[in-house]
């Protein structure tokens, strides 16, 4: 009887030290798992950072050079006598080429980051977007007035739209596109995004890796789980695509222009 | 003489700028500035007749410049000159203020012309300003209505299977929910089609190629 409740205490103190073991395990996990996510949402941060810096650069750095260099062209050839025809027209080749890489650079400098994000907020730059994708008729539908929102969810929303534009034209073949956002009960900020294209099965753009459709879409949600939103996607083959997002709104008003 | 401020934190864009102004004979250069605080400071001290204002610069952009401007010295005439071409900047310094909007890369005549007119009393937008601005009146005509898109996504699988020929029962089966759950989405597609059965509802999804 003895040697049967010695055994119990020992299992039971076995038990209590495995409880405290797991505990502490999980406590354990619990900051693993939140050191990744702040780690994973300092690297998205560090990625867009690097994004701007380089847009800025090379719009207002590379691109002014360039400006510079076509005016200094025109002095030259408002001072060539007339009779110099040939030096006119070479001038004249050397602007038309400073001015074509001009717009290279603005767009590659768009295509990393439109600096109307940074500097009008991300109203104007959706409706930017709404108009620049071709092909594409964008309707957009946005609260009246839309609050102050975060550098993050502002970003964070600019691109999960900007990747829903892109999906719709290249994979979906969509014509039409309604984004709607919205502001749900307290603190919550929707954007719903419908294409009338050809959808697709879920499970299997999901399912079809990094590339493509399914890698975009599956690191879409990725990073609006990473600041803690939801997002639900709904599709059958031949009846469009929709995209929503539901974000915590954050109140750190961005710094208006 | 006109009187000019040049307000541009590229320095070379600026001085190539302020000389070609100078070398015009048409006004005359009284100031730089090469950040917004600067140009505000230097706007009040000299009270130019024009200030060209470029949008990004350091320590105060350009449309904060343009608003405080306004403010503070209505008077003077702002003619933003920028490498931003997008319908959104031209609008939000429209409201802001400014009496001209030119491109960077717009011809040296062009941006003498533009400060003839400023000077004058008048405005001058660019090619690319100008079409902005006629593109947001023709853009707010409201979109015809369509009360296809403003169903839910749900309610539009619900439309489909009843265009389909499914009974409320059997959506009910197919989407996996209630037959009273989804019966309900029925009469909210119902309503807001504005029809009163399923064959008026096949008529409608017809008239829109709605049906594969």
């Amino acid at each position: 009887m003895s040697t049967d409740s010695a055994a119990v205490q020992t299992l039971n103190r076995r038990i209590d030290e495995l409880m405290r073991q797991h505990a502490a395990l999980l406590t354990q996990l619990q900051q693993d798992q939140r050191r990744t996510r702040h780690l994973a949402r300092s690297v998205w941060r560090i990625e867009e950072e690097a994004r701007r810096r380089i847009a800025r650069e090379l719009h207002d750095g590379v691109g002014q050079n360039l400006v510079a260099l076509m005016r200094q062209l025109d002095t030259i050839a408002a001072q060539l006598p007339v009779t110099a025809a040939n030096g006119r027209d070479g001038l004249s080749r050397a602007r038309a080429l400073a001015q074509a890489t001009l717009e290279d650079t603005r767009s590659l400098s768009r295509l990393l980051r439109p600096q109307i994000l940074d500097d009008l907020g991300l109203e104007a730059a959706l409706r930017w977007l709404a108009r620049s994708v071709d092909g594409l008729q964008v309707e957009l539908v946005l609260p009246e007035p839309l609050p102050p929102l975060h550098d993050d969810t502002a970003t964070l929303l600019f691109r999960v739209a900007q990747e829903a534009l892109s999906n719709a034209v290249r994979h979906a073949a969509a014509s039409l596109v309604r984004i709607v956002v919205s502001l749900r009960g307290t603190g919550w900020l929707c954007m719903d995004i419908v294409d009338d294209g050809r959808g697709c099965d879920l499970d299997a753009a999901l399912a079809a890796g990094r590339d493509g459709h399914g890698g975009g879409l599956g690191g879409m949600r990725d990073r609006v789980n990473l600041f803690d939103g939801r997002l639900n996607l709904q599709s059958t083959p031949g009846k469009g695509f929709n995209i929503c997002i539901e974000l915590p709104l954050r109140t750190t008003a961005r710094s208006e222009p | 003489m006109i009187r000019v401020l040049v307000a541009d934190d590229h320095t070379i864009v600026r001085e190539t700028l302020v000389a070609a102004l100078d070398a015009s004979g048409e006004c005359l250069v009284v100031g730089q500035a090469a950040d917004g605080i600067d140009a505000i400071e230097q706007c009040l001290r000299l009270q130019p007749d024009i200030a060209i204002v470029d949008i990004s610069m350091p320590r105060l952009n350009g449309i904060e410049v343009v608003r405080r401007l306004r403010a503070e010295l209505p008077q003077i005439r702002i003619l933003v000159l920028t490498m931003h071409q997008e319908e959104e900047y031209v609008l939000h310094m429209l409201r802001a203020g400014a009496a001209g909007y030119l491109r960077k890369d717009a011809a040296m005549a062009e941006l003498i012309e533009a400060v003839r007119n400023l000077g004058g009393g008048g405005l001058h937008f660019g090619a690319h300003a100008t079409r902005a601005m006629a593109m947001q009146v023709q853009q707010a005509r409201p979109m015809p209505a369509d009360p296809y898109r403003d169903l839910s996504p749900r309610e539009r699988e619900v439309f489909h299977l009843i265009v389909d020929g499914l009974t409320t029962k059997e959506i009910a089966l197919r989407l996996d929910i209630g037959v009273k759950t989804a019966e309900n989405h029925r009469q909210r597609v119902f309503a807001k089609l504005d029809v009163r059965n399923a064959a008026e509802l096949v008529r409608y999804a017809a008239r829109h190629h709605l049906i594969d």
